[in-house]
């Protein structure tokens, strides 16, 4: 073959007409038609790829373990540059307290993710713009929390709303002392439980 | 305590700490859930949710630590440009089309990264060494499943062959043929990571298959 080759030309169609990665395609997955079974184009092409395609069948088969060290340098690099959010106020008595939207959000969702039949897609937690300068006592804002979700098949959707929003409104009074003014669940999913029979 | 508190003068800021809250959905103490689909980890994370890239990276590491590893030949090299990969893609996550495959993103990222890496240092696909190619082969940063000794060593052999005959493949032919043969991506998502028409990654992959069939003949 050709060393100059052009590295944009396209396969060179056999001389019967067949493309050759798709004779090596078909014999590789042994779904050879009678063509390919007696044409001597195709049955050299086949022939000459043996040993390509078991090099390549051995080098699939090597196991590459990456790194102990790739995973935590990556996630290093990856919380040194967060972007959490804005702070909200949390209720406080001497000096002033925050949490980020991001550990706001994150900790709705963890403990959203464990009601049963309820999958969280995504959750924002909306703070008022307009907020006042600290003072103290400190006053939490009410918060606009929206949750997209999927649901279990064949599962009453407003009682599971309903459940949802106590979750998620007991989980920022107790984890932060903080309060919703409107907690909305959007159901995005629907999903058919693991083992379940149909 | 799932929080970190920090107090700086009269402020308490309230943090995520990393790595103490678990990956919810699926996993074994909420049974009959299914696991957490890959397009909603990679909204949560465009969100920039860490956790959700987390769980992505964890899914991702191993296979885009192999592309990298066998475009560069090197582990050194490779861990850097797959680290390199995921930092990008954290970045570039806001630019990610939902439409779009997570896999073939990162594929795309992993190999730019990979054969920049080989670009600048100059690395004209030279055959590895004889002492690489024993490594490679032997278990080195490849670690092949045990077989008998003889089988072993003719399995090293074949691998050392492979090896050799890979590194002489110009880059473009390698990498369309390590994505089709090695990650067994369908020909249209070579195109795509690797940025060339339908025709061309075909194209690729069909002359990879004749150079190496021929540097691999005697092993018919």
């Amino acid at each position: 073959m050709a060393l100059n080759e052009n590295q944009d030309a396209g396969t060179e169609i056999m001389p019967c007409g067949r493309d050759p990665l798709e004779v090596v395609d078909r014999a590789r997955l042994g779904r050879m038609n009678a063509h390919m079974r007696t044409c001597p184009y195709c049955q050299a092409m086949i022939t000459a790829d043996l040993p390509a395609g078991s090099a390549a069948t051995s080098l699939r088969d090597e196991s590459v373990q990456a790194p102990d060290t790739l995973l935590p340098a990556v996630m290093s690099t990856v919380w040194s540059e967060l972007r959490p959010g804005r702070n909200i106020p949390l209720p406080a008595v001497n000096g002033s307290a925050f949490a980020t939207e991001q550990a706001v959000t994150s900790m709705l969702e963890h403990d959203l993710d464990r009601l049963p039949d309820f999958v969280v897609h995504l959750c924002s937690v909306e703070a008022p713009d307009d907020e006042p300068e600290p003072v103290e006592p400190r006053t939490a804002p009410a918060l606009r929390i929206e949750v997209r979700a999927a649901a279990a098949y064949a599962v009453d959707l407003a009682a599971l709303a309903n459940r949802a929003r106590g979750v998620a409104a007991e989980t920022l009074l107790h984890q932060f002392g903080l309060v919703a003014e409107t907690i909305d669940i959007n159901f995005v999913d629907v999903y058919e439980q693991q083992g379940a029979t149909t | 305590m799932r929080s970190r508190g920090a107090v700086w003068h009269d402020q308490t800021v309230i943090e995520l700490s990393g790595g103490n809250v678990p990956v919810p959905a699926g996993d074994e103490s909420h049974p009959g859930k299914p696991e957490v689909d890959e397009s909603v980890l990679v909204l949560r994370a465009q969100k920039g949710d860490p956790r959700a890239f987390e769980t992505l990276v964890r899914r991702y590491q191993q296979t885009m630590y192999a592309v990298a590893l066998r475009i560069l030949s090197d582990p050194d090299e490779a861990e850097d440009a797959a680290q390199n990969a995921f930092v990008a893609a954290w970045r570039r996550l806001p630019e990610f089309r939902q439409d779009a495959k997570f896999s073939s993103w990162m594929y795309r990222i992993v190999t730019n990264q990979a054969l920049n890496q080989a670009r600048g240092r100059q690395r004209q696909a030279q055959p590895m060494s004889g002492e690489d190619l024993e490594s490679a082969a032997n278990g080195g940063w490849l670690a092949a499943a045990p077989v008998d000794p003889e089988q072993q060593a003719e399995q090293s052999e074949l691998l050392a062959a492979v090896h050799q005959a890979l590194a002489s493949l110009p880059e473009e032919l390698r990498v369309c043929w390590l994505l089709r043969e090695i990650e067994e991506c369908p020909y249209q998502d070579v195109a795509d990571i690797t940025g060339v028409s339908l025709y061309t990654a075909r194209g690729r992959i069909y002359r990879a298959r004749l150079r190496l069939a021929e540097a691999m003949s005697s092993w018919r």
